[in-house]
């Protein structure tokens, strides 16, 4: 299946956006431990929104989500 | 109460002048006594290293949600007649605003702690993000100002 991926902040220097393709039935852990470097995982906290809403590492994805990589807010 | 928030590119001291003029108008038939207003400026410098300019980035929907709720939230918790906050993305230069924070309500010591409140919440919820350039690189600013040198994989 094919998930759509965007990832902001320091996390964006490391993922390129676009459509990235997984296996049927695979979650956001799975996205994450796939496409993050160790070395990047290890280090920030990475929160996830799937279409829009925050998601746990447990949430299965589908064909066709969006999905949102955000390291440790900045603004201010 | 009266809540304005906005994710914006220009200078978001443009939209203050807006939000005053509300609250004058607010004040002529209610207890509102004072506002207090919090500009965030860039640094022209950070221990001792030249800043460039920093560059915001945000997940607008989520982060345009974010500030609504904080502003509300807090604007509920002190009692609030009005609240607003405005924070910039895209390039800022040093001197210039990053964040307006503004409450408005009966004494200043309500209107000061909603505005500390706010801002604090601002640099760790809002999904918006600091890269800073200087004249020693690149570096992401996190909320707690740990600075991460850029690095490209």
């Amino acid at each position: 299946m094919r998930v759509y991926i965007k990832a902001y902040g320091l996390l964006g220097d490391h993922v390129k956006e676009g459509f990235y393709e997984f296996r049927e039935g695979a979650t956001v852990k799975e996205v994450i431990e796939s496409i993050l470097p160790e070395s990047i995982r290890g280090r920030f906290s990475v929160s996830v929104f799937v279409n829009g809403e925050a998601a746990t590492g447990e949430r299965v994805l589908r064909e066709g989500d969006r999905v949102v990589l955000l390291p440790p807010s900045s603004g201010g | 109460m009266i809540v304005r928030t906005a994710l914006v590119e220009g200078d978001p001291l443009n939209l203050l002048q807006g939000f005053l003029g509300e609250v004058s108008k607010l004040a002529v038939d209610s207890e509102t006594g004072g506002v207090e207003v919090f500009v965030g400026v860039v640094k022209g410098r950070v221990a001792g290293v030249r800043v460039e300019k920093l560059v915001y980035t945000a997940y607008g929907e989520v982060a345009s949600r974010v500030l609504e709720r904080i502003a509300r939230e807090e604007g509920e918790r002190f009692g609030l007649e009005a609240v607003a906050i405005f924070h910039r993305v895209g390039e800022v230069k040093p001197g210039e605003a990053t964040v307006v924070i503004a409450a408005a309500g009966r004494g200043r010591e309500e209107v000061n702690k909603a505005t500390r409140a706010m801002i604090d919440r601002v640099k760790k919820e809002a999904p918006i993000f600091k890269l800073e350039v200087r004249e020693d690189g690149e570096y992401w600013v996190l909320g707690d100002e740990t600075r991460v040198k850029r690095s490209r994989s």
